[in-house]
């Protein structure tokens, strides 16, 4: 199959610079195209100079329907208003749509969803291919696992976060909760200091650290008689994002319409 | 469910003695040891370190298995091949967990599952078997940009490396990867090893203290690391592991089973 021509959204932006770079070093991807607002002082820019890469032709542009003839796919990592824009055109056009926006509104994801009966749209809030694994994985052991293994999730961020716990670690706590077929709000024990009592059976614990540059580790750990089984994912940059981004344009190129997550690209229904 | 524990003299079967006092729904029933063992009589209770309990060491499966639903055995090939017909013959869920078991043996095993049930496997520990069956289907779903390394970690004692675990866990690895290990592993470096071979597989060993098994399969993929852990406390949780199976397999259907069954994890 040719290369899958992909246009990067925002591509002035931290994540759309990521992203013009990933696919210069993916096989089977190449940069067609480099969206940006109306009005952006970048526009007409070169996008690999912007990600730090030599020249290579594609300038900034905001006609993202002149940009689709040229293209298969659209990697968008924007704001839910510009998201929203690009998903009339790119379904319009046929284009996969791979959204990695977040703080989109139930009434946005219902626009994204009316579109995805004539095109192929994939969504998920963490890209990262390890922690969408490790969710599936968790999820396995708390169903395989009996109560007599207590579960507990611990997580590092860098110093600058300033809410407890972690989005991905509330995500995991979730996939354990699905797995014992409870609800987590019912069943986790959080920000444990003094005399706590005993360990309530049942419940899901987390813990924070804050300290450094960590982009963001997270372990799951299942303490049962006599044995431990952690299950652990270990972020090194953002650059983890992108490499999902493009895993997901890839496996969604040619597929029938419809609206994916993550774990349809990793194949995780029967893990 | 009433248990036999067959070695009831050794380690092993005086911690299963040990871990069935303490397990709901479990009652120990006979301890078996070999004919002309010097234990034969004693109480098993006693010699597990539990006040004793009644149940005193016999050479007599037959008339043992009137008053039981299974046996646990992690004894000797001979012993457990001469268990296996007379546990199928009383219609015993036969937990097996010997190792050093030949072809011939395993075909022995075999041919009495069709009227008995059996669950054998060489790593009784839940944890570990649950490590494995994770471990395959992590490296079916990654692709050949995330590296597996293998760690593992056992006490000063221990002659042999890697374990057995770890290589149990290159195997899981390598039947997801859909490749065949001894061709792609990479044990041992040392020195100027040249850059890492695409697509191996590689071990590493620490030996030290008193480490009962850590074992630790990396998937190290572009800028991000998955890590499956297994660290073991303690022998317990071998007698754990065993008696899990033995309450899943009371009432099953004929039929020979392993610790990937009880734990549902295929």
């Amino acid at each position: 199959m040719a290369d899958m021509r992909l246009i990067v959204a925002g591509a002035g932006g931290r994540m759309g610079r990521t992203l013009t770079r990933v696919i210069a070093e993916t096989p089977g991807a190449v940069l067609t195209g480099a969206l940006e607002a109306p009005g952006s002082e970048l526009l007409g820019q070169d996008a690999g100079v912007l990600a730090g890469l030599p020249a290579n032709g594609i300038k900034v542009s905001a006609d993202l329907w002149s940009l689709s003839a040229e293209a298969d796919g659209i990697l968008d990592f924007t704001v839910p208003r510009a998201t929203i824009a690009n998903v009339a055109i790119a379904a319009e056009r046929g284009l996969v749509h791979v959204i990695g926006t977040t703080g989109l509104s139930a009434s946005d994801d219902a626009v994204i969803k009316s579109v995805t009966s004539r095109a192929v749209v994939v969504k998920s809030g963490n890209m990262s291919l390890g922690v969408n694994l490790l969710a599936a994985l968790v999820k396995r052991a708390a169903q395989s696992l009996d109560p007599s293994f207590d579960i507990e999730i611990l997580e590092m961020h860098h110093k600058g976060k300033i809410d407890a716990p972690s989005g991905t670690a509330l995500m995991l706590g979730e996939a354990a909760a699905a797995g014992r077929g409870v609800t987590l709000e019912d069943h986790s024990a959080r920000g444990r200091d003094g005399v706590t009592g005993a360990r309530r059976a049942g419940d899901i614990g987390f813990a924070s650290l804050r300290g450094g540059t960590a982009a963001g580790d997270h372990s799951v750990i299942f303490a049962g008689p006599s044995e431990r089984l952690t299950l652990s994912h270990h972020a090194e940059d953002r650059a983890i994002f992108a490499h999902g981004a493009l895993k997901a344009a890839l496996w969604a190129h040619g597929k029938k319409p419809g609206l994916y997550s993550m774990a349809d690209v990793l194949g995780l229904g029967d893990i």
